[in-house]
């Protein structure tokens, strides 16, 4: 009995210490949720901006060169989603649109398409890269 | 000391837990084991639905709804796929411009062999399908492919499928190749993608019978029996492949081909799910 008391106490132990092991990624949707994109969260020690990669990038003045580079870099990441075989249904349509107003000279609204994409591309990516360690959890075990 | 001698028993408890999940589940080539999926994925649908016999599976979600049954029993008194039907078996024998037929690229004349699609063919190390194995044909004899998704595809694949109704599926994964494609399509099967974050397993498998909006998914045992089916949404018949890509795309993914390498062996592991189960496509479905 004493051995069956242990053995549950060290199983309670191990997964109380996985449960609150908390990924940056999670810590930065809790404190997104909480307090939008203008807000600040402690990981491991340091202090980081709730603003995701993409709103940071956007925020920056809108201009040709600006609007440039983040279509560039939404276009690379897209393309590594592709590559991942996780690519987003619109992702390759706001990059069109992202052009288009490159070209109209619309830069904030292009900035605001490439980073709607870049987002997308990022998150297909993480997708692949959760897929390759859980996928197998969802398949129905033999009994 | 007693503490120390529990927990170490404890860990290896678990550790050994871990390595028999493992083993058991088969996430690469070597650890696989296809038989051990197919039953797995039948004692789930058991489990789910035990009062639905596994033949019924066929059926896709007719086996586990009673309302949406009545309705398509009540389809089923006038087919909609009957004019599809006699259509296909047209162009089925119809030759072509050098004399030849389909019935000259198949086993068997090409009738009743349904349940032995797709097959893994070994010397071009590959899934082959049904579709693709018609428009080989085709093309070996000199005329040009047909789309993929509808039409006269969907009518020749349909008429085929009607001569092997009742057979059951046979899918044979001959070697290690073999089992990498059948990996590929469990493994796409089970991933979560697109802007909805969705997989096929969660709306076919803990999704089956479960409303998404005002549907109800089928269970993904029995998924490839069918085909091709009259959509009642489509409003004619379509391939597998057409499905798969309509079922990709509302997952918000960008969306494969149809007959793409990873769509076959999409189809090589949903139908090796299904052996044991009989041909009874064409289908009709809402």
């Amino acid at each position: 009995m004493k051995k069956i008391i242990s053995i549950a106490a060290v199983a309670a132990l191990t997964l109380s210490s996985m449960a609150s092991a908390q990924s940056f990624s999670e810590a930065f949707d809790a404190a997104r949720a909480l307090q939008g994109a203008n807000g600040t969260f402690e990981w491991n020690g340091k202090k980081y901006s709730t603003q995701t990669i993409e709103e940071a990038l956007a925020s920056k003045p809108a201009n040709a060169e600006n609007a440039q580079a983040l279509f560039d870099a939404a276009k690379a990441k897209y393309k590594e989603s592709q590559e991942a075989g996780f690519a987003w249904r619109d992702t390759k349509k706001y990059l069109k649109e992202s052009k288009e107003a490159i070209a109209a000279g619309e830069f904030q609204k292009a900035m605001d398409l490439a980073a709607r994409a870049h987002y997308q591309a990022r998150k297909g990516v993480e997708q692949r890269d959760y897929a390759e360690k859980h996928w197998i959890d969802a398949v129905p075990p033999l009994n | 000391m007693n503490i120390i001698k529990s927990t170490l028993l404890g860990l290896s408890v678990a550790a050994a837990s871990q390595m028999a999940m493992a083993a058991t589940t088969g996430a690469t080539v070597a650890t696989v084991d296809p038989e051990a999926d197919r039953i797995a994925l039948q004692e789930y649908m058991k489990n789910r639905f035990p009062d639905t016999p596994m033949s019924e599976y066929v059926n896709g979600i007719y086996a586990v709804d009673a309302a949406s049954r009545a309705q398509w029993e009540e389809i089923e008194e006038f087919p909609p796929y009957e004019l599809d039907l006699e259509k296909g078996e047209e162009l089925f024998n119809t030759p072509f411009a050098n004399g030849k037929g389909y019935a000259d690229c198949f086993e068997n004349g090409g009738i009743g062999i349904r349940q032995n699609f797709p097959y893994w063919n070994d010397e071009r190390k590959t899934v082959v399908t049904l579709e693709m194995a018609i428009n080989e044909c085709r093309m070996t004899n000199g005329e040009k492919p047909l789309g993929w998704k509808k039409g006269a595809i969907a009518e020749i694949s349909a008429y085929m499928a009607y001569t092997s109704r009742g057979n059951e599926f046979a899918i044979e994964i001959p070697n290690d190749e073999a089992k990498a494609a059948y990996l590929d399509g469990k493994k796409f099967f089970y991933s979560k993608r697109g802007q909805l974050n969705l997989s096929c397993a969660d709306c076919h498998l803990t999704g089956t019978n479960r409303l998404v909006r005002a549907d109800l998914p089928s269970p993904a045992l029995g998924h490839t029996t069918h085909f091709p089916v009259v959509r009642s949404k489509w409003g004619n018949i379509g391939t597998l492949h057409r499905r798969y890509e309509g079922c990709h795309r509302d997952s918000r993914s960008e969306y494969l081909k149809p007959q793409s390498e990873t769509f076959r062996n999409l189809e090589y592991f949903q139908t090796y799910m299904s052996n044991g189960l009989i041909v009874n496509g064409p289908g009709a479905r809402k």
